[in-house]
């Protein structure tokens, strides 16, 4: 719903009638600026992070070659209740990236042959739309460890950049060498945002939590909802009677 | 315009919403703490609208 939210506010802003923005619901990304004369059509992708969660459960796992343009991005959303517990939802703060350095980093962070792995979506440009697959995917090595040493030395015969993560044809070839020699099993907890080590997301987290809101530091708020704090029942009980 | 000054102008817009409310839902206040305690809202990890 903040992505509707999103989308109706960006309307707001006098385009000169050269496009207006829309919401692409199931597509990647949720929100696209629809023009015949802007081209490529901005995109941007709109996550949303509630600060007392334990982490932001947002993930990304698009690939690259999708915005090989720089035409989208990511916006990080953050918000609260009004009152913490209730109220309409308010936003704290706000961070804006672009999504190849958000999959750049995502790329560098996981992708670590021959443990893990990263893949490419297989090319399905020709199905329909609702068909075609954008996420990449990780995979897990589960073999013994002499089949690890037997791997490791594969990926050093790849030479000096055989680590570093291409979207090249040549190199997912490879990588599936690797699949189809050794046991992997494939990593469903993978790419979320939190994790990814982005510089400027994680500055941007940081700030977020510790953030003064209706008293406390966020930080401070989700100790007190998660019951590690001794000031407890008297803060939630303000907020009930406030 | 290029695409690169509708993202730029987009993206600052979206910068500029701190402090703005959502018009998209008002949890109910709880009426007393043991309720908030029990409702799914209590459970950190649902929190996504």
């Amino acid at each position: 719903m903040i992505e509707f939210s999103t989308v109706d506010l960006l309307n707001t802003y006098d385009w000169n009638n050269i496009g207006s923005w829309h919401r692409q619901d199931t597509d990647f990304p949720d929100a696209i600026f629809k023009s015949e004369t802007v081209l490529p059509n901005p995109r941007i992708e709109i996550k949303t992070w509630f600060p007392l969660a334990t982490e932001i459960t947002a993930r990304f796992k698009d690939s690259v070659l999708h915005f090989a343009d720089d035409q989208i991005n990511v916006a990080m959303i953050a918000w609260l209740p009004k009152f913490v517990l209730w109220g309409k939802p308010v936003i704290v703060d706000t961070w804006i990236g672009s999504a190849s350095s958000v999959a750049a980093t995502r790329y560098a962070h996981y992708h670590r042959p021959p443990d893990y792995l990263v893949f490419e979506p297989e090319d399905t440009s020709s199905r329909t739309i609702n068909l075609q697959q954008t996420n990449t995917n990780k995979y897990k090595f589960q073999g013994s460890p002499a089949d690890f040493e037997r791997a490791k030395k594969i990926v050093d015969s790849w030479g000096d950049d055989g680590k570093v993560y291409s979207t090249s044809h040549d190199y997912q070839i490879k990588l599936q060498g690797l699949l189809g020699n050794f046991s992997y099993r494939l990593d469903t907890n993978f790419a979320k945002m939190d994790r990814i080590e982005h510089t400027s997301l994680e500055e941007f987290k940081t700030s977020v939590v510790n953030t003064v809101y209706r008293g406390h530091k966020i930080r401070q708020w989700s100790r007190i909802l998660s019951r590690q704090d001794n000031v407890l029942d008297e803060e939630l009980l303000r907020l009930i009677n406030d | 315009m290029k695409y690169t000054e509708v993202l730029s102008i987009a993206s600052k817009e979206i910068l500029l919403l701190n402090g703005r409310f959502l018009p998209v839902i008002d949890i109910a206040k709880p009426t007393t703490l043991g309720n908030w305690q029990k409702s799914s809202l209590s459970s950190r990890h649902y929190w996504e609208i």
